[in-house]
């Protein structure tokens, strides 16, 4: 089994968003729905991560998000939260923490214009 | 058993993969319901009886583990399949051996994931039918 590493992360960064799940379900207002959905978790979870650094349940909140980002395509994220769930020192989940935040952000910018597409693909 | 459009219960604690897996599957499976928890999980499973549930494996109230566990005591036809962010969760072994068929990662894409579980039920019915035969 090979466990994913703060440094693995960092040399091999996943892409921030896959919309192939999203392809598949070919409805925009439900796709629409679904990345809602997704950016209100992520934010609860990732706001969650930060303060349970110190204490431990940072890789069961971590491993929570990962599925979450994993269904609906934002990699790196899923990625980022894999290595934070592994990761034994705070310092290292701390890094991973920022790095995190950061991931979010990108797979929602490109979550939003994939959106923007599928709307502006939609008859009139 | 459906055979065509298997009845299926999704568990999982987060609401984006209870709806995006409710979504990937309606059309192939009889969605009947979703569980937040294993405790809601398997008093389903033993009220309706579905050919196949999807459960989270690190869902509240005990897990995929205690789930896995309960229905398979109480709907030996069910077939189990276990939905993890980590392929390299430590609990597989565990798993399979409380009675879960197979253990797939979130994030398939949707023929992926439902060939495999078609195949799940197909094997769990195999298994079945050997176990009663002896």
């Amino acid at each position: 089994m090979s466990h994913v590493t703060a440094s693995s992360v960092a040399s091999a960064p996943a892409a921030a968003f896959d919309s192939a799940a999203l392809d598949e379900l070919d409805d925009a207002e439900l796709c629409e729905m679904l990345v809602g959905l997704f950016a209100g978790e992520a934010a609860i979870r990732i706001e969650q991560i930060g303060a349970a650094v110190a204490d431990g349940e940072a890789a069961t909140l971590a491993h929570r998000l990962e599925g979450a980002a994993a269904t609906i395509g934002a990699q790196r994220v899923a990625q980022l939260c894999a290595a934070l769930a592994a990761s034994p020192s705070p310092g290292e989940v701390a890094a991973l923490h920022d790095q995190l935040a950061d991931a979010l952000d990108d797979a929602l910018r490109a979550m939003d214009a994939y959106l923007e597409r599928a709307h502006a693909r939609r008859p009139r | 058993m459906s055979v065509l459009r298997p009845r299926l219960v999704i568990a999982d604690d987060e609401p984006l993969v209870r709806s995006m897996l409710w979504a990937q599957l309606e059309r192939d499976f009889q969605c009947l319901a979703v569980a937040v928890d294993a405790d809601q999980a398997i008093t389903i499973a033993r009220d309706l009886r579905p050919d196949i549930v999807l459960l989270d494996v690190n869902m509240p109230c005990g897990g995929a583990r205690h789930a896995t566990r309960a229905i398979r005591a109480c709907s030996e036809h069910t077939t189990i399949v276990i939905l993890s962010g980590d392929e390299s969760d430590d609990d597989v072994v565990d798993l399979l051996n409380a009675g879960a068929t197979s253990y797939l990662r979130k994030g398939l894409d949707r023929a992926t994931l439902i060939a495999k579980m078609r195949a799940s039920i197909d094997a769990h019915r195999r298994w079945q039918a050997l176990a009663d035969s002896v």
